[in-house]
């Protein structure tokens, strides 16, 4: 996902939001991602301290949901 | 039909019976009985458009010569045309006459390739030279034999006014160049090392010898000849040289003579066509003797039916967004399965079918498109690769049905035994959990109480969820489960209000404990009274699953009647389209709703189009007709209103909302009935939605209490994200098979909703949430 500007620009909103819990400002962080069977990793924003990850709707709605169907059709 | 109806072969094992059921590639009648096999439909679809070029060309691709048949043809097509039926048949000649004459062919040929082999034809009329000129186009080295002083044969016999001689003339003088034209020759053939291959084309020629009716074949494997030496069709003597022309081509190349040549002769076609909605129309008459202006070519043109069956594509949406005909959808359906590596794109297709047999219904053929579906569902199931998201949330629901939170089974207080068992199905008491008290307190008073037994209850699913799922395992479940509450219960009478559980289980239970409620109180007595007036024209809307149920839909119409009502179209008869015999599915059929909502949309609106008040008997039809903005009914809300101010159009009820009214109407049955409580969820948190919020919300399939659990967890554990500016929460729970977000703030003791989403996708690795 993270190849794809567009999802760079979308992921760019997790500047806006901070973790709760440790405070901390997000940063981009490999993360697995798995589904169907498959296993991949991708950067994800992520609070450095307690590792909670960030995904934004329009990232959930776009570019995962066409994995996830893509995925489905495999 | 449809999931318990008539089997039909298995598309694993019978896919080409089942293509061959579906007729929409055969041929009009026109061109079946045309021997030339002219594309008449083609040629009328251009000339209408005004589009001569394209005409011409569709007629030359059957017709060597065109500007000669034109104006002789015997017309065979004419008495076929299903036109004729229906006003006069079309005027197919006069039509490729006006092809003819105004349109213009482009110079483009394809290059000449000469080849080795030689071909002689015999004679040089209308056989020999459609067949001197297919041979010469392939590039063949062809000599015609003309024992006159010039070409033409037969064709210059006729008269001048009706085949002019520079007609004739230009015809042999388009033969190509590898064709050469002896004329004077005498009535033999030429010694065999000049030729590799013979043509009897003029009946002079050896009289006697006479050729098989399709290859043309004589006893001699290289001499061809018509069956019939004595025919004198234009048309059909000009299919004779076409014929000859390509036996003697796959002679050349060492080919079958006879491997897929089905299609050249024989009149016959399986085309269905319907005439319904076509109005009855004469001829065009030419303003000029005996040819067509070219505008009076497309005024003719358009009176062509343009002969095609897609019955079932014009009742059905799926059909109709996925385009084509059933025949093509079956080799895609079948490939999808069969793949091993690759992509299954017709997964969505496969799921997005109603599964509701319109299609066998209106079939000529009874091709049921639901029973391949199902079976490439049950398919993907068993390889494992059902798309998850296709019945997820259908599946959840109906897990719920059956969790000790929804479901109830009790014999009537005061008794051991039940004789009657009602069993309102999920989604009756999801839409109107008050009209299922109501109508349970009525069957308590109204059925007969036999040997102490009285009228018990069952909440939960019926197993249809399952079924339509492809999930056999889980509606076996259901059955099984249903099956043991009902052997303990004394094998009572199920009275069902829901055609679909009733067709689910009617393969499960005996035919004599199975009964609708709309039967039932036809015998029983119903429990409102008295003439209903005010409600306008009315409008009975059956179920898809009552289409096989003539009972059913008899037993409805009479209730209806008692209570003064009357299907409007139904005074000037029953018909197959008021009767419900071809009723429409609302979308939540087969599970639409949840692969295809958009497709499923378009269901639940053509179900329920036109005006008036609609009275449908099944719960979720009645709450996607309300959506669809219809003034949709249930009707045991009919039954139980005492006058018209009694009812209002319920709107439909969101899914969370569904499962609230689920839960109530359990605790209310127990808490009125038996006096016990019923334990409630208990809510962690309160959540504010706007409407907007609220309705995107449950098109995502996000339940309410699903974000409860989201922000009860988030509030709970400190595990959130705040934004820097606005002060919002946003936060996250796997809760089954999805991750639910959810971006909320405080406001009061409350917390504000401003978005939801989900993914399927797990994350790292993420913590399971039950979302029950």
């Amino acid at each position: 996902m993270t190849a794809n500007s567009d999802v760079r620009r979308e992921l760019a909103v997790s500047e806006e939001w901070t973790c709760f819990a440790c405070g901390e400002a997000l940063v981009l962080r490999e993360a697995p991602l798995s589904y169907q069977g498959a296993t991949f990793r991708v950067e994800v924003p992520c609070c450095p301290t307690c590792g909670q990850y960030f995904l934004p709707e329009s990232v959930v709605l776009g570019k995962m949901a066409q994995v996830e169907q893509a995925l489905e059709d495999k | 039909m449809g999931l318990n109806g008539e089997r039909q072969p298995p598309l694993a094992t019978a896919r080409e019976e089942l293509e061959a059921r579906c007729i929409q590639e055969e041929p009009p009648r026109c061109q079946a009985a045309c021997p030339a096999r002219v594309d008449v439909r083609g040629m009328c679809e251009a000339l209408a458009k005004g589009n001569p070029d394209e005409a011409l060309k569709l007629l030359r691709k059957s017709v060597p010569f065109p500007e000669i048949l034109c104006r002789i043809c015997d017309e065979p097509c004419g008495p076929a045309c299903l036109r004729g039926e229906s006003g006069e048949p079309v005027r197919i000649r006069m039509l490729e006459r006006a092809a003819v004459e105004y349109g213009r062919e482009g110079p483009s040929r394809r290059p000449l390739i000469r080849k080795k082999q030689r071909a002689l034809v015999a004679g040089g009329g209308l056989a020999g030279l459609t067949a001197a000129k297919e041979l010469g186009r392939k590039g063949y080295a062809v000599t015609v034999l003309v024992p006159e002083d010039r070409a033409g044969g037969e064709l210059l016999l006729l008269p001048e006014s009706v085949l002019p001689r520079d007609v004739v003339q230009r015809g042999v003088a388009s033969l190509p160049e590898t064709v050469t034209v002896r004329t004077g020759a005498a009535m033999d053939l030429s010694p065999r090392e000049e030729w590799d291959a013979a043509f009897l084309a003029d009946a002079r020629f050896l009289p006697d010898m006479k050729g098989d009716p399709l290859s043309l074949v004589t006893s001699d494997p290289v001499v061809f000849a018509p069956d019939d030496r004595t025919e004198t069709s234009p048309v059909l003597l000009l299919s004779y040289g076409k014929r000859a022309a390509l036996s003697m081509d796959r002679v050349f190349q060492n080919a079958s003579l006879t491997a897929s040549r089905e299609g050249e002769t024989g009149a016959g076609t399986r085309l269905h066509t319907s005439l319904e909605g076509v109005t009855p129309s004469e001829a065009v008459r030419p303003s000029d003797g005996d040819r067509y202006t070219l505008e009076e070519a497309a005024r003719e043109a358009c009176r062509c039916i343009r002969c095609s069956c897609l019955e079932c594509v014009k009742r059905c949406p799926f059909l109709d967004h996925y385009g084509g005909y059933p025949k093509l959808h079956i080799r895609t359906i079948y490939n999808n399965l069969a793949i091993v590596m690759g992509n299954r794109t017709a997964s969505r297709m496969i799921n997005s079918c109603a599964l509701c047999g319109l299609c066998a219904r209106v079939c000529p053929n009874d091709l049921d498109m639901g029973a391949v579906c199902l079976e490439a569902r049950r398919s993907l199931v068993a390889m494992k690769k059902m798309p998850t998201s296709a019945h997820d949330f259908a599946l959840r629901d109906m897990a719920s049905s059956g969790s000790d939170e929804f479901a109830l089974l009790r014999n009537e207080p005061g008794t051991e035994r039940s004789a009657w068992l009602f069993f309102p199905g999920c989604q009756l008491g999801a839409s109107d959990p008050a009209i299922v008290e109501k109508t349970y307190a009525w069957l308590r008073a109204r059925l007969p109480h036999p040997d102490g037994a009285g009228t018990g209850i069952i909440l939960r699913c019926c197993g249809a969820i399952g079924s339509w799922a492809g999930r056999d395992d889980l509606a076996q479940a259901e059955h099984h489960a249903l099956l043991d509450s009902w052997e303990r219960m004394g094998r009572p009478v199920v009275v069902t209000a829901c055609p679909s559980c009733a067709r689910e289980l009617k393969d499960v239970l005996p035919a004599d404990r199975l009964r609708s409620i709309w039967d039932v109180a036809r015998e029983f007595g119903l429990p409102g009274e008295g003439e209903l007036s005010g409600l306008g024209d009315v409008r009975v809307l059956d179920p898809c699953a009552a289409r096989d149920d003539p009972e059913t839909r008899s037993a409805v119409r009479e209730l209806l009647r008692r209570r003064g009502l009357r299907d409007a179209t139904e005074e000037s008869g029953s018909t197959a389209e008021n009767d419900g015999s071809r009723s429409e599915c609302c979308g939540y059929g087969g599970l639409v709703s949840f692969a295809h909502p958009a497709l499923a949309d378009r269901f639940a609106d053509r179900a329920s189009s036109g005006g008036g008040t609609k009275i449908t008997y099944c719960a979720m039809c009645r709450d996607l007709f309300a959506r669809s903005g219809a003034e949709a009914y249930h009707i045991l809300d009919i039954l139980f209103a005492r006058e018209p101010g009694d009812l209002a159009v319920r709107p439909c009820p969101s899914w969370s909302e569904r499962r609230d009214r689920r839960r109530l109407l359990r605790a209310q049955l127990l808490r009125t009935i038996w006096g016990e409580d019923a334990a409630m969820r208990e809510l962690n948190v309160r959540l504010l939605f706007s409407g907007e919020v609220e309705a995107l919300t449950d098109r995502r399939w996000i339940l309410r209490e699903d974000i409860e659990t989201v922000v009860a967890t988030a509030e709970r554990t400190g595990r959130k994200f705040r934004h820097r500016t606005n002060g919002r929460f946003l936060a996250s729970a796997r809760i089954g098979a999805v991750t639910v977000w959810c971006e909320y703030e405080p406001e009061g003791d409350a917390f504000r909703v401003h978005r939801a989403y989900s993914h399927r996708m797990r994350i790292g690795e993420e913590e399971d949430h039950d979302g029950q």
